[in-house]
């Protein structure tokens, strides 16, 4: 018996064993693969890496194709690719950083509307024309517009996108709309809830058919001058209005609502791009086909289109292979396989002419045919989005302008503030400006800091209190080896960034490069021209807006915070310790994911809110059309997330008040609110001042309601100081310098603001 | 009209705790009427049932005809003292006293004509404008007084208002308010733990004890005649002495201690003051106090306490059966030392000090004010003829 035991136990230690050997062999192999991949033989020859941000089916095609390009005999032992997925987000950034130092890679995909600003940091390498894979005017039209800048070529063209019309074929019996002018006679032959064309009207790119149908160009004939909200194509801005008020569209007209209606099979048709396929409903009936995008009065018309290419690094160090892989992977080959697999249009006419032949039988590929036509007459009768980076001013003040339109605001007051935004853009650079009397300035100030300081210490270590602090042993040395490690976090977490961003401030930006302009940007933030006061925008707006956030807000928080916590105090309230968890929870969820559900809550269509109030006749109503709507959602989210701490505050300073007070009161003959207005708020108030400015403080700076809320909508009305400083750093340009002054000012404003309210705090104190 | 208080069998409980049971006594218009206990037992309850602070349970409370136990607080006519005086501490001591008229929104001229009436009479003038934090504890007291004074109450209620007070000043106010009450003669409950201010103060005294009413009677009826164990050891300072002994032929022996009482035969509790405690021996012997020899015993010094005008002497007798304390709270302290009980007399204070520990004294009691209590029930036993006065 033992014995076969112990044979057994043998047997069982060595199964064990042997899993344990398994397991860790796995492990060696998944940790050390990147290991194992190093040593693997490389193949010989020149290495051109590849970088890209492509995903799923878009990438196992790129990856396809550079295999085949390694296997191609000529190429053995001479060149070889290796492609590497960056991020889509950090691309240009990664771009940006690696290439001057020569760490990047040699080759590069994106679309062509960063060429630009890739150009402006002179990461691109120019192409030479003899080298591209097709004749240049071979190439379907237009499409090497989108990577030539000044008369030279920095891009190999390898597919573009464009918009198209998606129409449901049950709704349009005789056809897709062929023109707008029908929009709205096809209204009334839809039923009741249905709506004849949808699309995102509140972005350029989807309003972008309307516009060039109109006429309109973004540049004037040289290229620079922002032609955009120039006439004749200025009022197409307009007709999305038009078209919501005459029922043509719905009342909230932005992309995720569009495609959820057309699906929903109440939306006649539907503009929108390649990457769409019609789910739901309609997606699964299959009842829907696509078709050129309507003409505008009578003139076909096309959209933005966004051009694909490879581009070759400025500081490849092997230019040579690195444009035979371009020209490879832009080539037939490359066409080919892309349309196969991808239903990505070509870019060359023969590619075309390849299309052209085919005939298929089967409907899907039918279709996939179409929608590859549609994108050409797109191509045709539209623009290749212009790549000069004075594009990325023209998208917000072209949104701001459609809003205005969609909101019914007065256009033309509209269109003026488009226009003077853009025009912003223009501003002659400062020149640069001498730093010597500012440094003399911050010299002289310094010193005078210094003095005053010495001065302070000096005091200290002589007056009286110094003498108690020799006689206790507690002097200000033996104290710094304590605070060292607490001050230098201080120092290097918030003086550190205090200082650098006092100092951009004083500094323009443009393309990675400060110059010193002075007081520039103040005085630009501080003397906005005389009819610009008042307006969106200007910082007198913002900070008006800002002290009617802060206000309201603190108001509502405390009336709130007191009034619930007021309910909560009774003991015959035996749900308290529950309501109090419940009430405590909104201040427990981070504030961002509030502000998206309350964001959600009230969206027009669907949202909650709009829902509730239904029998005031709210359906469909736009909380972001109007200044104060959209301020109301947001004083509504920030209170939801900010009484909750005022409640907490109160709670715990009712707790302060004897009971045999307002029993005095009570037998006094004070009514409830007597006894509340008297005794428990004098009470309170010295417990509640200090997290009033706390309150004050956070909900003036509070960025993620107002970003994530109404976004400053209507047209930036309601952006507080601080979401204007962030637009100004990352959405208008990168005027870093501009923001930094927008920041500093906000400090200003709260130092003083600190300096009174802790003046006023003194004498409850005493 | 003042009118008098009438308790009907009123209760109080809260969930499963009883803290009042059948609470029922009368007082008549204009009276002192002092609610002591000691604490816990329900008396400050009470006084805020009659308040209008707390519901009342069962029974019902009656100021005159009128039945107060769904009136709100302030329709009661019912004017409170609370122990922490409950100023309202961001006001002045004018805007205290203001209050009552100034949340019935008085003309400012009323108000400022009765704030001078109540500063006059309890002398708050040079204290109007402070604030009550940069008062005395007796200032406080007095504007607590005062802000119930302006609303012109039928019913004081004081909740043991002397306690946070230092002793010399608890003895001035006690004053005061004895004749401000005489002066003002209304109603008044007045909530103490501290037996001599309602000795001192009561026309009639009530007294609680684990929510129930132990007696109600007159400050000397309560001296003289208690109803019951309690009522005794709690009323008079020092307390009562009691002893648990046997009568046998009309003598009632604990120990060596004997003293003729007629009454059956049995195991009863007895009962003398201190001032009945007679020396026939050494300093401050009761000069022609004489007994029979079978009355005296024989007791050793064991402590002196010289208090001033007094002494009290604690004497070791032999075989003493004292009985514990349960008016003050704690467990019988000397049910078990039987060997020799403690009793305690009383001496002039200037003999005192002429004892010493370890003196043998002879003594005897007063019979006629000897108390008798059932051993078991300690309800007081009716001796014939009921003890007179010496």
């Amino acid at each position: 018996m033992t014995a076969e035991r112990s044979i057994g136990g043998k047997d069982n230690g060595m199964a064990r064993a042997s899993w344990g050997v398994i397991v860790l062999v796995l492990l060696v192999v998944v940790l050390f693969r990147p290991v194992a991949q190093a040593i693997k033989p490389v193949p010989d020859g020149v290495k051109i890496l590849l970088w890209h941000s492509q995903r799923g089916e878009e990438r196992d095609t790129l990856e396809v194709l550079l295999r085949r390009f390694n296997a191609l005999p000529e190429n053995a032992g001479k060149v070889y690719v290796e492609p590497l997925g960056v991020p889509d987000a950090s691309f240009k950034d990664k771009l940006v950083r690696n290439i001057p130092r020569g760490s990047g890679p040699d080759l590069f995909v994106r679309p062509h509307n960063e060429l630009g600003e890739l150009h402006g940091e002179r990461v691109v390498g120019e192409v030479n024309p003899a080298d591209l894979p097709f004749p240049a005017a071979h190439y379907a039209s237009k499409l090497l517009d989108g990577f030539s800048i000044d008369g030279h070529l920095y891009g190999y063209p390898l597919t573009y996108k464009g918009l198209f019309l998606f129409y449901n074929t049950k709704l349009n019996p005789s056809g897709p709309p062929r023109d707008v002018r029908d929009l709205v006679a096809l209204r009334s032959t839809l039923p009741a809830g249905t709506f004849p064309l949808v699309y995102d009207a509140t972005s350029l790119y989807f309003h972008s058919p309307f516009f060039i149908g109109a006429g309109g160009s973004v540049f004037g004939p040289d290229g620079r001058t922002f032609a955009i909200f120039q006439e004749p194509a200025a009022t197409s801005f307009d007709w999305p209005g038009a078209w919501k008020r005459s029922g043509v569209m719905p009342p909230e007209p932005n992309y995720n609502e569009m495609v959820r209606l057309f699906q929903a099979g109440q939306a006649a048709a539907i503009i929108c791009g390649p990457w769409y396929r019609p789910g739901g409903a309609i997606g699964a009936s299959g009842e829907w086909a696509v078709a050129p995008i309507p003409a505008v009065n009578g003139r076909p018309t096309g959209s933005f289109v966004t051009v694909e290419g490879v581009y070759l690094s400025a500081r490849s160090r092997h230019p040579q292979e690195a444009a035979k892989v371009a020209a490879f992977l832009a080539g037939p080959a490359g066409e080919a396989e892309r349309f196969d697999r991808l239903s990505l249009p070509p870019v060359s006419q023969a590619g075309y002419a390849r299309l052209d032949a085919l005939t298929p039988s089967d409907p899907q590929q039918r279709r996939r045919l179409e929608i590859v036509r549609v994108q050409r007459a797109s191509l045709e009768n539209g623009l290749v989005t212009p790549n000069s980076e004075r594009m990325g001013a023209v998208w917000t003040p072209a949104m701001d302008l459609l809003q205005a339109s969609l909101a019914g605001r007065d256009f033309a007051k509209a269109l003026e503030d488009s226009r003077y935004t853009l025009a912003r853009v223009d501003e002659a650079r400062p020149a640069r400006v001498d730093w010597r009397p500012y440094g003399a300035v911050l010299a002289a100030l310094l010193g005078l800091g210094t003095w005053l300081l010495v001065a302070r210490l000096r005091k200290q270590t002589a007056g009286h209190e110094a003498a108690r602090a020799r006689l206790t042993g507690f002097s200000t040395g033996a104290a710094l080896p304590y605070l060292l490690p607490g001050l230098s976090a201080v120092i290097i977490l918030v003086f550190v960034p205090l200082i650098i961003g006092a100092g951009m401030s004083l500094y323009e930006h443009e393309h990675g490069s400060f110059t010193f302009v002075g007081l520039d940007n103040f005085h630009k933030i501080l003397l906005p021209p005389m009819a610009r006061l008042f307006q969106a925008r200007s910082f007198y707006f913002a900070l008006a807006v800002t002290v009617l956030w802060t206000l309201t807000n603190v108001v509502a928080h405390i009336s709130l915070g007191i009034f619930t916590a007021l309910l909560l105090r009774p003991s015959w309230n035996r749900l308290r310790t529950v309501y109090r968890l419940v009430l405590i929870l909104p201040w427990a969820i981070p504030n961002y994911i509030t502000a998206l559900m309350w964001k959600g809550m009230f969206n027009a269509q669907v949202g909650a809110v709009n829902v509730l109030l239904a029998p005031f006749g709210f359906t469909g109503f736009n909380w972001f059309d109007r200044f104060h709507t959209a301020f109301i959602a947001n004083l509504v989210t920030n209170t939801w997330l900010g009484f909750p701490f005022m409640m907490v505050v109160t709670l715990g300073a009712l707790q302060s008040i004897p009971s045999e007070v307002e029993e005095a009161a009570m037998l006094d003959g004070a009514s409830r609110w007597q006894r509340f207005r008297y005794i428990v708020l004098p009470y309170i108030r010295p417990a509640l001042l200090p997290s009033v400015i706390l309150g004050s403080v956070w909900t003036f700076n509070m960025f993620n309601i107002i970003y994530l809320v109404s976004g400053g909508e209507p047209g930036s009305q309601t952006d507080i100081l601080i979401s204007e400083a962030y637009r100004w750093a990352f959405e208008r340009g990168q005027r870093f310098g501009y923001a930094a002054a927008y920041s500093v000012l906000i400090f200003l404003f709260l130092l003083l603001y600190s300096r009174i309210t802790s003046r006023l705090q003194k004498p409850e104190g005493t | 009209m003042t009118p008098g208080l009438t308790f009907d069998r009123v209760g109080k409980r809260y969930d499963q705790t009883v803290v009042l049971s059948d609470v029922s006594f009368v007082t008549e218009p204009g009276e002192f009427v002092v609610l002591v206990g000691p604490s816990g037992c329900g008396k400050s309850t009470l006084l805020r049932m009659v308040a209008g602070l707390e519901t009342i349970s069962e029974g019902t409370i009656k100021a005159g005809d009128r039945v107060m136990n769904d009136l709100p607080p302030q329709d009661r006519g019912v004017g409170m003292v609370f122990q922490s005086y409950a100023l309202y501490p961001h006001m002045t001591v004018r805007e205290n006293l203001a209050f009552p008229l100034f949340v019935k929104k008085t003309p400012a001229a009323d108000q400022q004509r009765a704030v001078q009436d109540v500063s006059a009479i309890l002398g708050l003038d040079p204290l109007l404008d402070r604030f009550p934090k940069q008062l005395s504890g007796g200032q406080r007291q007095r504007v607590a007084i005062g802000r119930c004074l302006v609303r012109k109450p039928e019913i004081y209620c004081f909740d043991e208002p002397l306690s946070n007070l230092d002793a010399a000043l608890r003895a001035q106010i006690r004053v005061e308010i004895k004749s401000l009450q005489r002066k003002l003669q209304k109603t008044t409950l007045y909530v103490t733990h501290d037996q001599v201010e309602a000795m001192t103060l009561a026309d009639r005294i009530v007294v609680l004890n684990r929510g129930i009413v132990q007696q109600v009677g007159s400050p000397k009826e309560l001296y003289t005649k208690p109803a019951n164990r309690f009522v005794a050891r709690f009323i008079g300072t020092p307390s009562m002495s009691l002893m648990r002994g046997t009568v046998a032929a009309g003598r009632f022996s604990s120990g060596v201690l004997q003293v003729p009482l007629a009454l059956p035969d049995g195991e009863v509790v007895a009962g003398v003051r201190v001032e009945d405690v007679i020396m026939l021996s050494g300093a401050g012997a009761a000069a022609g106090a004489s007994a029979h020899d079978n009355d005296t015993f024989v007791a050793k010094v064991a402590a002196v306490e010289p208090v001033g005008e007094i002494g009290y002497l604690h004497l070791e007798v032999e075989g003493l059966r004292l009985e514990g304390d349960e008016s003050r709270g704690g467990a019988k302290a000397s049910d078990t030392g039987a060997s020799a009980g403690l009793l305690l007399a009383s001496v002039p204070g200037h003999a005192a000090f002429s004892y010493s520990p370890g003196d043998e004294v002879r003594l005897t009691l007063r019979a006629r004010r000897c108390h008798v209590f059932d051993a078991t029930t300690g309800k007081a036993v009716q001796r014939e003829p009921a003890g007179g006065e010496a």
